[in-house]
């Protein structure tokens, strides 16, 4: 039977917070920050990478609690596959949503709606990455 | 599920005859975790080259006798 690994555990539960949180910063940051003239949530924002560090160092220590050896132990080969692929993956979203983003800022000249695009990519390509992993894990490649 | 690699393997059945060793033993043996050789027996992983010389050698025999072709 496959049991679930430390890394692939790590990646689902890293992605979950990625996109939960993700969808906490952009639930509350709501309609109005994205108008043109719309001021940065600055203090939302600094919430925001808070909650997240200190998330991430508790969803880590929690699975590290629970199986120690494999926590301690550098990525094998299958691990490091799956985690190269998945982070090329995210590199190709980022991408996409850099470019998008430019082109958008471009035409509409909204620097505000480049900052939020840009940060909304960069969570993406991130839950990506973890989400990735954890599923070529499960799957197979 | 993607299809399966057409490499066949035999390392459960060389576990089992070689006195039920553990995946756990096996994988830190060869240097990967105890997750790795279910997905090498699942069929869901093809191990490195490195990884099957070294599964081959744990067993004492040779890398045929574990992986076989079925392309």
């Amino acid at each position: 039977m496959m049991t679930m690994s430390f890394r692939e555990s790590s990646g689902w539960a890293m992605g979950g917070l990625m996109l939960a949180m993700a969808a906490w910063y952009f639930g509350r940051l709501g309609l109005a920050a994205w108008q043109p003239g719309g001021s940065l949530p600055v203090g939302m924002l600094i919430a925001y990478l808070f909650l997240t560090i200190a998330g991430s160092i508790i969803v880590q220590l929690l699975l590290a609690i629970i199986n120690r050896r494999e926590a301690a132990s550098p990525a094998d080969e299958r691990e490091a596959a799956a985690t190269a692929r998945a982070v090329s993956w995210a590199g190709h979203l980022l991408t996409t949503c850099v470019v998008t983003a430019l082109l958008w800022f471009i035409g509409h000249g909204d620097g505000m709606m480049l900052f939020h695009s840009l940060f909304a990519g960069l969570l993406a390509s991130q839950a990506l990455l973890h989400l990735g992993t954890a599923w070529l894990l499960r799957r197979g490649f | 599920m993607p299809p399966p690699p057409p490499i066949g393997n035999r390392v459960r059945d060389l576990r089992e005859a070689r006195g039920n060793i553990s995946q756990a033993q096996l994988g830190d043996a060869i240097g990967v975790t105890r997750h790795t050789i279910i997905a090498i027996e699942q069929g869901k992983y093809s191990p490195s080259l490195e990884s099957a010389f070294r599964i081959a050698r744990f067993f004492g025999v040779g890398v045929e006798d574990v992986f076989s072709w079925h392309g």
